[in-house]
């Protein structure tokens, strides 16, 4: 059985004015993949944030990292790396983003390189690319990090069969090192692939 | 004299490279941009921490923040004034009716206006900034960098509003800097004097300028914050 990353029970989250998100219990594995299925509203890019810091549950945050408690959330950029639904498009080139992140270094970036063929185009900047390579190339400066959490909200979304099967590799090269994939998705059909642990949520909007 | 009489006689200053003329211009020049380049900065750190931080009273802020933006000009001068004057506070500094106190009170002038318009630059996109940048693990000075680089048009239409706002402000500057000339006399204090005095070509020359330089701040701003939304 694959070793457990973060153990989170109970989650709970409640917009002023809004319904209460409450969710199931979460056990995610080092190099696993961790499927968020839901419709629109069901909390799935709410969880995603709780799980890197960037919005606060309802109650106190009571998890298991690495097998010992922590009470706080896994931290972005350290603990855990998030890539956003509509991710910022920065005034720079392909090459200087992807190796913007800590630890990128240079031998998995030429690997992550020779593996597309568009981010060989390192001078090219990425306010030129479409918003799916854009997509592409901002996963793969995630993926080039080494985050020990990976938390990717529509990874998916927008990308053709290409860039599908690109950022399906990206993720299984996150799996190999030992990463825990989470993947936000609205089917979750997208990503029916061996070994993939898929999380329904169920919560009603209104 | 008429208005014709008196703009073609201006005209014949400006081009003829009428030293005095030309001094105030200098002068009120370097005194705008040394504010402006003090105060951008500032305004800019102010603004990103308003824009980033969730602190207690953060709201409040903004409030005397917009507040300020409709600050009169004299009264930042009598303010000024009373803490630079021999009894004040900071009179030991000796500073009143020198360039410097003018440019103290642009700084101040200013500031308000710069602090608005980053903020507002900022506010737009910052939690996305961040959050990428963050995501990337970035550390919080390269995060804020990166900040300031992608709202560079933003803040430098900033600078323009501001560079605005201060070259045409007089009440300040004919407090705490005296309209002495060739040291702290800018072109509104000037025009004040020379209207006067009845030396109206001298008037309509420098208000010539003052709206060149306002016009050109005006069209700069414009055209960056247009460019902005461009994101080119």
């Amino acid at each position: 059985m694959a070793e457990e990353l973060l153990a989170v029970a109970g989650l709970r989250k409640t917009w002023p004015g809004g319904p209460t998100l409450s969710y199931p219990d979460l056990r995610l594995e080092q190099g696993g993949l961790h499927v968020l299925a839901g419709a629109n509203g069901a909390g799935k890019t709410t969880l995603l944030r709780m799980l890197c810091g960037l919005e606060k549950p309802n109650e106190t945050w009571d998890a298991t990292w690495r097998g010992t408690k922590r009470a706080v959330a896994p931290v972005l950029g350290q603990d855990a790396t998030y890539l956003h639904q509509q991710p910022y498009v920065f005034a720079t080139t392909v090459g200087a983003h992807l190796c913007w992140g800590r630890h990128a270094n240079r031998a998995r970036l030429d690997e992550v390189l020779q593996d597309h063929a568009l981010l060989k185009q390192q001078d090219k900047p990425l306010r030129e690319l479409s918003g799916g390579m854009h997509k592409q190339c901002c996963l793969a400066a995630l993926a080039l990090t080494s985050m020990p959490l990976v938390l990717l909200d529509e990874p998916l979304a927008g990308l053709d069969e290409a860039g599908t099967a690109f950022c399906m590799r990206m993720l299984e090269r996150m799996r190999a090192e030992g990463r825990a994939v989470v993947v936000a998705t609205q089917q979750g059909l997208d990503l029916d692939v061996p070994g993939a642990v898929r999380i329904d949520l169920q919560q009603d909007p209104a | 004299m008429s208005i014709t009489a008196a703009t073609s006689e201006a005209l014949g200053l400006l081009l003829g490279g009428d030293p005095a003329l030309w001094s105030v211009i200098g002068s009120t020049l370097a005194i705008a941009i040394g504010a402006l380049l003090l105060a951008l900065p500032v305004a800019v750190l102010l603004a990103y921490a308003l824009a980033a931080g969730r602190f207690a009273g953060r709201r409040a802020v903004l409030l005397v923040l917009h507040a300020l933006l409709g600050m009169p000009t004299v009264v930042v001068g009598l303010v000024l004034f009373l803490l630079l004057s021999r009894q004040g506070p900071l009179g030991a500094l000796e500073l009143l009716f020198t360039p410097v106190a003018v440019a103290l009170g642009q700084f101040l002038i200013a500031l308000p206006i710069l602090v608005a318009f980053c903020y507002a630059g900022f506010e737009t996109d910052l939690g996305l900034i961040r959050e990428s940048a963050r995501s990337l693990g970035l550390a919080r000075w390269r995060m804020m960098w990166l900040a300031v680089r992608e709202k560079r048009r933003a803040l430098g239409s900033a600078a323009f509003a501001g560079f605005g706002r201060v070259i045409s402000e007089v009440g300040c500057a004919l407090l705490v800097g005296g309209n002495i000339a060739g040291y702290t006399r800018t072109i509104p204090t000037a025009i004040a004097l020379e209207t006067g005095k009845g030396r109206f070509a001298e008037g309509i020359a420098l208000g010539i300028v003052l709206l060149l330089l306002a016009a050109g701040a005006s069209l700069a701003f414009f055209w960056l914050t247009g460019r902005e939304g461009k994101r080119g």
